[in-house]
């Protein structure tokens, strides 16, 4: 197939508004024209193309066709950073004419995006084995920010054809592109660009998918920045009420509302909502790891040990995944849980004792050196003072006679039942 | 400043707004004559503005003249010179630094001065001055090439930020961070030999000649003149007498006026070698011990990009400090990114060590541990710590206050890292957060318990006010 033939079933679907079918032409994934487009125009260099056809079609289509063959004959001869320059001319090229259409543009605009994310990561791979930068990423980063204020910026169409109504899922692959070169600090301004826009219509009113992508980020986002510490007393005595605004409400709707026939998203969500719940006391059933082998190998150690109160194969557990949770982000929140484990130390101490009304602080310490982490006796009654403060003990220190003095009733709570706070 | 003139170098010529009027409309120009005007800008940086645009001007009419003439193609565009561009000043002005190749320039000088030819007509050919300028145009391009080589390095993410306003520079330097490993060990290879302390060595970098050891600091607004600037040898006797006045007179004003002025000369002779890393690592202590954050963060900073260009210093002395600086601020997700990059080695410092450490007994409540390392926090962490130890003291007090009824001042004074003789201060602590109510107050001092219930709703609240949002300027 020649460009120019190209060229005129484009035409055809420009004319006709005919989002889907134009995505079908402008993708490097479509075997039918893909292979036709390649067999008839074997050999050609961007300066034969251009000598042949800038200017024949109009702006930017020439340049739209031009990069797109170009990018086709690229991936098949396997030079994927070329490839990647292609679609990255090509993309740039469309965004000029999507700039001035109403959303029929969207379905196309998402079937180029997602393939320039997937040349730019070809592409670095390549740019990787070559052991030159990887600039790929980053550079369909911009582009997609480009793409997305586009969306954001729509101030001619009507409200029903708007191109706002892009928004979320242009910002979700912009975060997605963030995340992957590991820039989320420049999310914030994306989100913000979002929240400053009165314009777009809610969140809620846009397909659950775009919802849940979208939330899963906040969360993720929240929990990088360790946003889940506020208190707020309510009642007298003080209820300290757990609020985590941020983290685990979003994740906990992501997951929710996650369809059911894509459990790779939902083991993703799931990664980051475990140790945000186990931070509260809740742990994940064993069904629910069952389904999820991947973090049942993350996380079985640690919760096993929580529940035996054994803090030396929780240590062992935290140094031999060290690497994989710091690269995930969630050290921090084993770290974190590590306290859960001692105060089930505390509690099998007091079982032991046979559950007596107070227990001495020295034999809170010498629990902890059996269950293998020895200290001073200062800093275990510092543990022993968190535990309380944190909810895991019910009762008071009285560090004179170095006691600790249990209530009568449900000294040691149920994980889950216990209101608590987290701070930091 | 130099952001500027990067820019103008790099910048396709075709897009000056001078040329459009030609380029615009019209066929395209021959490449021998494209490379001419480029390295006739490239030339002309170097002269102050007033050359620059006549030269500009005269470079118009010649191009206008031989588009008009139709000898474009005919004209032997590299042996053309503008008459502007008298190649004798900035040579004068401009001291080049190593002696040994004090022959060069003003041999070349001389050749040029006699050689000067109406610009339209290709030049009466000498033999010394083809050399000469072959050799200048070789430099030229080489330097144009060096120069575009770093542009394309340092543009991938200053484009990045340039496109979206960055999150703090904190945030900026995390990404460049991230990024470090891109640095191009250039080599320069033009004449005349580049002076061994000078990387980034290019045609902007000047030498200075001023021999004042001590000069106060101006932030510049324009080209530096050199007979302001000192050298590196003035700069070093600068050094030692800044020591010598700052252990004798402790004016701290004035002091840091005087680093920041050392800084500035160094950044502008683009001198990086371990004398500058010897200047940030000092000014950054001073700063330390005089609680100027905002200094200590930019010197740290500066320190960072320095210690990854290969030059030794004390970097783990700094590391750790980075670490317990950032502990200061709220910006979790960069502390937790730097602490997810460090290396196994890094890892094994006893000062990133003890950085870590914590780092995580901070985020566990652990006070004990926290002011236990507080107190052995090694060089001069302490001070950095400093910073938040009173809103980690807080912290602690509302958990032991939730944990006991009543709070031996003698715990407390352990408890919350203070030595033993610092009792007053802990009573002033005390009352600040108006946690000064006692179930004893009649009993001397060392006795005294806190009375936990009375003291826990206040101190809550004194902390939501007191230790809200921290907001350093000049970082995140």
């Amino acid at each position: 197939m020649k460009l120019e033939n190209l060229a005129h079933h484009i035409n055809l679907c420009v004319k006709a508004n005919n989002g889907i079918k134009l995505a079908s032409w402008l993708s490097t994934n479509e075997p039918d024209h893909v292979d036709a487009l390649r067999k008839a125009n074997i050999g050609s260099t961007r300066d034969s193309l251009s000598k042949k056809y800038m200017n024949k079609f109009a702006s930017p289509w020439d340049e739209i066709c031009i990069a797109h063959l170009l990018a086709v004959i690229a991936i098949s001869e396997n030079r994927m950073e070329d490839a990647y320059k292609e679609q990255a001319s090509m993309v740039n090229a469309f965004l000029r004419f999507f700039g001035v259409q109403t959303n029929w543009v969207l379905t196309p605009l998402w079937v180029v995006l997602t393939e320039l994310r997937q040349l730019a990561h070809d592409g670095d791979v390549e740019l990787y084995n070559q052991q030159k930068l990887t600039t790929c990423c980053e550079d369909a980063a911009r582009i997609c920010n480009k793409a997305f204020t586009m969306c954001v910026t729509d101030r001619t169409s009507q409200p029903a054809e708007s191109r706002k109504w892009g928004v979320y899922r242009a910002v979700n692959i912009v975060l997605k592109c963030y995340f992957k070169v590991n820039r989320t600090n420049l999310s914030k301004n994306v989100i913000r660009a979002i929240e400053a826009n009165s314009d777009i219509p809610s969140l809620e009113q846009f397909e659950m998918t775009d919802q849940v992508t979208y939330r899963y980020y906040q969360g993720l986002l929240a929990l990088l920045d360790e946003n889940y510490s506020r208190v707020r007393e309510t009642s007298d005595p003080p209820v300290y009420a757990y609020i985590c605004p941020q983290a685990e409400g979003e994740l906990s709707f992501a997951f929710e509302h996650c369809h059911y026939s894509s459990p790779r998203n939902q083991e993703r969500i799931l990664t980051f909502l475990i140790p945000l719940r186990m931070m509260k006391g809740s742990f994940p059933t064993v069904r629910l790891l069952k389904r999820f082998p991947s973090l049942e190998g993350l996380y079985g150690r640690f919760l096993k040990s929580i529940r035996e109160g054994n803090i030396v194969e929780f240590d062992r557990a935290l140094l031999d995944l060290e690497a994989r949770l710091v690269q995930l982000n969630i050290w921090l929140m084993i770290v974190k849980v590590r306290e859960i484990t001692v105060s089930r130390v505390f509690r099998k101490c007091w079982l032991v004792l046979n559950k007596p009304s107070r227990v001495s602080i020295p034999a809170f310490h010498a629990a902890l050196k059996v269950a293998g982490s020895p200290m001073e006796i200062a800093e275990a009654e510092c543990l022993v003072a968190n535990s309380i403060f944190k909810g895991f003990i019910k009762g008071y220190i009285s560090h004179d006679t170095q006691l600790v003095v249990l209530a009568k009733t449900d000294a040691f709570p149920r994980l889950g039942v216990r209101v608590l706070r987290n701070g930091f | 400043m130099r952001q500027n003139n990067e820019a103008i170098v790099c910048e396709p010529f075709c897009t000056r707004p001078y040329f459009t009027d030609i380029m615009s409309s019209g066929p395209k120009f021959p490449p021998a004559m494209q490379e001419w005007v480029t390295s006739q800008f490239q030339k002309m940086q170097k002269f102050p503005p007033a050359m620059r645009d006549a030269a500009r001007e005269e470079m118009k009419k010649i191009i206008a003249h031989a588009y008009s003439t139709g000898t474009m193609l005919s004209i032997p565009w590299s042996t053309v010179q503008l008459t502007s561009l008298n190649e004798s000043d900035p040579l004068k002005n401009l001291k080049r630094k190593t002696t040994d190749h004090a022959e060069g320039p003003p041999k070349k000088v001389q050749l040029t001065n006699n050689s000067f030819v109406p610009s339209v007509k290709p030049l009466k050919t000498n033999v010394f001055e083809d050399d000469a300028r072959t050799r200048r145009e070789k430099r030229f391009q080489r330097e144009a090439l060096i120069e575009q080589n770093r542009n394309l390095n340092t543009n991938h993410h200053t484009v990045m930020v340039s496109g979206m306003s960055v999150g703090g520079s904190l945030g900026a330097r995390m990404q460049g961070f991230a990024h470090s490993h891109h640095h191009v060990p250039w080599r320069h290879v033009a004449e005349p030999v580049p002076d061994a302390n000078v990387i980034d060595w290019d045609k902007y970098t000047i030498v200075g000649r001023s021999t004042s050891i001590f000069k106060n600091y101006l932030r510049l607004t324009s080209d530096p003149d050199p007979k302001d600037i000192r050298p590196l040898s003035v700069l070093r006797q600068t050094l030692e007498q800044l020591k010598q006045r700052w252990r004798s007179e402790g004016n701290y004003n004035w002091v840091c006026d005087q680093f920041k002025s050392l800084r500035q000369d160094l950044t502008v002779q683009r001198i990086k070698n371990e004398f500058t890393v010897q200047v940030y690592e000092i000014h950054a202590r001073i700063a330390l011990e005089n609680s100027d954050l905002v200094e200590f963060n930019a010197c740290q900073a500066m320190l960072r990009t320095l210690y990854e260009l290969g030059l030794p210093g004390k970097r783990e002395e700094f590391l750790g400090y980075r670490i317990l600086y950032m502990l200061h601020g709220r910006n979790r997700a960069d502390l937790n990114f730097l602490v997810s990059q460090l290396t196994p080695q890094e890892k094994e410092l006893p000062a990133v060590q003890h950085a870590l450490k914590a780092h995580m007994a901070m985020a566990t409540g652990n006070y004990h541990q926290f002011f236990a390392l507080f107190l052995v926090a090694p060089n001069m962490g302490g001070y950095i710590m400093d910073h938040y130890v009173d809103r980690e003291r807080c912290g602690a007090l509302i958990t032991m206050a939730k944990s006991y009824r009543s709070l031996p001042l003698r715990l407390l004074q352990t408890e919350l890292g203070y030595e033993s003789d610092e009792l007053p201060k802990l009573l002033d602590f005390l009352t600040k957060h108006s946690a000064n109510v006692f179930t004893n107050p009649n009993a001397p001092d060392i006795e005294k318990h806190v009375a936990c219930s009375a003291v826990i709703q206040t101190l809550i609240q004194v902390q939501s006010q007191k230790y809200a949002k921290v907001g350093i300027k000049g970082s995140v």
